[in-house]
């Protein structure tokens, strides 16, 4: 048997500064989630356990009212030989490629424009007016751009009326045009929003650099291509990680405008999971698809965290 | 408050009071028998008094948005009802897609009282989760199964039993304006070629010959295929489709759908267009003459006479053309709107007392609202022509009278809504413009909607389909 341990009194001084400063340690640790702790607990309770229970049902034959029997992958299988998920996610990748060019463009472009003016009252004028869509709803968007592409009421008639036939449409009805249609009139709300972020960011440049480029003789052109363009890398990547995850969402305008169509033009991942799970009575099968697409997703934000991890200013 | 509506109120006040006293006359009775003391029947008829007047909140979920709407069921429907039942309050919540609410609420167990949700084709499902009240004991009570049509009751059975009132009548007729009509010298259609004729003489004046939208809602498109099958296929062969004795591929089913794509693409529906309208918006083409048919159910009389006295054209209905000579083609009718109870609703008896009120105690209250409500409620009662005074439109209540008899006799068709089980008619409506578009063929279609049935049929989820007088 070990002999009791007597605690001189440096030994107790020691001890109990060890033990103060244990506690001042795991203090500070903890602190942070404490404050962090509501947010958490609405996030694992809104969005944990809901997605939880998606994956879960995604194995189910659920319709909605009765707990559907475990059917193991077949909603899987089925999701495979869904030929409106293949042309829903081909319309997701080209709603993705233009929000990832055209907007961003856009935005940048014209934030750089409105960065060069140095009149505060004239930039704020112009900043308003181009950022003004973004805060309309995206129901009176839906609306509005309906009744522009309004057939019998809309646009094409002016164009009859000036005599400019070529470009008279069947923007929604045509299914070769009707994506595209809904992408613009998201477009035009959504560009002004990109161009207050990139704004704020140019902000951020460091003005020094540019004198310096301008010193050495920098064109405009190779001053923003070097100077420019590398400081707004960060915003540039997480406004492209973004832009891929909301494309990949995109619901709202579509079911205000076409509600997917014509004959599924227009359909995408979202809309379908929507009318599975609502119309189709299918929310098992909605939920499978729901799982798919946040794989699918996740390793986007996989590619990014590791960017992060390795290094990358982004 | 009108007189009819004050007599209800009277009688129902007056039965009521009757009832409390008969029960706490019985109470003191049987109190005083036991225990002989004034002291114990005095409590016990509090108690009586007291349960009778206890307050009622019955919650009843409704699909109607419109403000007019919600306005006109409150003063003609609850309002009345609470009057002749003070402790009773009817809370009525409107959302746009009721089963969508339900599908939320149920696996919750906070479903309401009662709610007024779509067709037939959508009930099996939701009885077999158990979330439905099985109606029989109060169809006997109130006689409900002798008041319905026979249709109309045959849709609303499930394993023999009643779970729900249908309470929105419906059926398709060719709507057509009168005043182009006489105007340009043309007939109404009544078969098919007659109906290409008169399309491509209207299209050549530069009108459109359908007037349709469905970007607000891609289901419209079940009014067409409910329509041109009945015309092609006939009442009988569609009951041997629906009931599963006839496939989907059927070769007559894949010529009914090859005529409907030749009026697509002459462009006779909409001129294409039918994407890019809304409903509403297409009411409005119409009602500034732009076009001349409607291919539209009675749930348009409302929106039909607002547009046709704002631009002051005559407007008529008529049957729809018949697309296949000497078949047995009925009108289309079914079920739109159905009205249930929930199996935890802790008061039944009262809800099943509201909705007799609301949709079978008294026609003369019924006819009152109906014109008012005709894309709403339509109770699917035995109409007679007595019924309808000089005031009531016309059109409305040949629609009612005849259709009223349809059913009574076996001879009407069907719609989707009502005959089609949920996810076949889904499937459908969803994926129909891949047809007139030419993304799907027609065989590729049907090849799926025939799979889906089947898995319905297996599932147990098919709808009753009223059969045929003659089968």
């Amino acid at each position: 048997m070990a002999a009791p341990v007597e605690l001189g009194a440096p030994n107790l001084i020691r001890a109990r500064t060890t033990g103060v400063a244990r506690r001042r340690r795991w203090r500070r640790r903890a602190t942070p989630w404490f404050f962090i702790l509501p947010a958490l607990l609405i996030h694992v309770f809104v969005i944990g356990g809901p997605s939880v229970v998606t994956f879960f049902l995604s194995f189910t034959s659920w319709n909605g009212f009765t707990f559907g029997k475990f059917v193991g992958l077949d909603n899987f299988h089925q999701l495979l030989s869904d030929t409106t998920v293949r042309q829903a996610l081909v319309n997701n990748l080209t709603w993705t490629a233009i929000f990832l060019t055209i907007p961003i463009s856009l935005g940048l472009g014209v934030a750089l424009l409105i960065s060069s003016i140095r009149n505060g009252t004239v930039q704020m004028i112009y900043r308003t007016i181009f950022y003004l869509p973004a805060t309309i709803s995206s129901v009176v968007v839906g609306r509005l751009w309906a009744w522009i592409y309004d057939p019998f009421y809309g646009i094409s008639t002016l164009f009859t009326t000036w005599g400019l036939t070529g470009l008279v449409q069947s923007w929604l009805a045509d299914p070769n045009l009707a994506l595209y249609s809904v992408a613009n009139a998201d477009n035009w709300r959504w560009w002004g929003y990109l161009m207050i972020i990139f704004l704020a960011a140019l902000h951020n440049t460091d003005p020094t650099l540019h004198e310096a480029a301008a010193i050495d003789g920098a064109s405009r052109l190779r001053s923003f291509w070097h100077v420019t363009l590398p400081s707004l890398r960060p915003t540039l990547v997480f406004i492209g990680l973004l832009t891929i995850i909301w494309s990949f969402q995109v619901i709202d305008l579509i079911f205000i405008m076409t509600q997917g169509g014509p004959a599924n033009a227009s359909m995408t991942l979202s809309m379908w999971i929507y009318q599975q799970a609502v119309y189709n009575y299918s929310p098992g099968y909605a939920s499978a698809i729901a799982v798919t697409m946040t794989l699918g997703l996740s390793f986007f934000i996989a590619g990014f965290v590791y960017l992060r991890h390795k290094g990358w200013d982004v | 408050m009108d007189e009819q509506t004050d007599q209800i109120a009277q009688a129902s006040t007056r039965k009521e009071f009757l009832t409390t006293s008969l029960k706490a006359g019985a109470a003191v009775a049987g109190v005083a028998a036991g225990a002989g003391t004034i002291e114990s029947v005095a409590r016990a008829a509090r108690v009586e008094a007291r349960d009778a007047a206890a307050p009622v909140t019955l919650n009843w979920l409704v699909e109607f948005t419109d403000a007019p709407d919600q306005k006109t069921v409150t003063d003609y429907i609850i309002k009345p009802y609470q009057q002749a039942n003070p402790n009773v309050t009817v809370k009525m919540q409107a959302v746009s897609d009721v089963n969508k609410q339900l599908e939320t609420v149920f696996p919750a167990g906070t479903g309401p009282d009662m709610w007024d949700g779509a067709g037939p084709s959508f009930m099996p499902q939701l009885i077999q989760s158990g979330n439905v009240l099985n109606l029989e004991p109060y169809a006997k009570k109130y006689g409900w199964r002798n008041k319905l049509s026979s249709f109309s009751l045959q849709s609303s059975l499930y394993q023999g039993k009643l779970y729900y009132i249908p309470t929105e009548f419906e059926s398709l007729h060719l709507w057509y304006n009168k005043t182009l009509m006489q105007k340009n010298g043309w007939k109404i259609p009544t078969t098919y070629n007659q109906l290409l004729d008169v399309c491509a003489a209207i299209k050549a004046k530069g009108l459109i010959p359908f007037v349709t939208g469905m970007s607000g809602w891609l289901g419209c498109w079940d009014w067409w295929y409910s329509y041109f099958l009945n015309a092609y296929l006939g009442t009988k062969k569609l009951y041997k489709v629906l009931t599963g004795q006839i496939p989907w591929t059927d070769p007559d089913i894949v010529t009914s759908f090859q005529m409907m794509k030749k009026l697509w693409d002459l462009g006779y529906i909409m001129n294409k267009q039918a994407s890019a309208i809304t409903g509403t918006a297409s009411w409005a083409i119409w009602g500034q003459q732009k076009g001349v048919f409607r291919m539209e159910g009675t749930w348009g009389f409302s929106p039909g006479l607002v547009y046709a006295n704002a631009t002051n054209f005559e407007w008529g209905i008529a049957p729809l053309p018949i697309w296949k000579p000497g078949v047995d083609y009925a009108p289309p009718v079914g079920v739109g709107e159905v009205n249930a109870i929930y199996v935890h609703s802790k008061n039944p008896d009262v809800a099943a007392d509201f909705y007799d009120f609301a949709f079978f105690r008294n026609r003369a209250q019924i006819l009152k609202w109906l014109p008012k409500l005709s894309s709403i409620f339509l109770p699917t009662l035995k109409w007679q022509p007595s019924d309808f005074g000089s005031s009531f439109d016309p059109r409305l209540a040949s629609a009612l009278i005849s259709s009223s008899k349809a059913m009574a006799a076996g001879t009407a068709g069907y719609l989707s809504w009502t005959a089609w089980p949920a996810k076949t008619e889904t499937y459908m409506w969803s994926n129909f413009e891949n047809i007139l578009y030419g993304r799907q063929s027609i065989t590729d279609y049907l090849n799926q909607v025939q799979k889906i049935f089947q898995a319905e049929k297996a599932a147990g989820t098919l709808p009753v389909v009223p059969k045929p007088a003659g089968m």
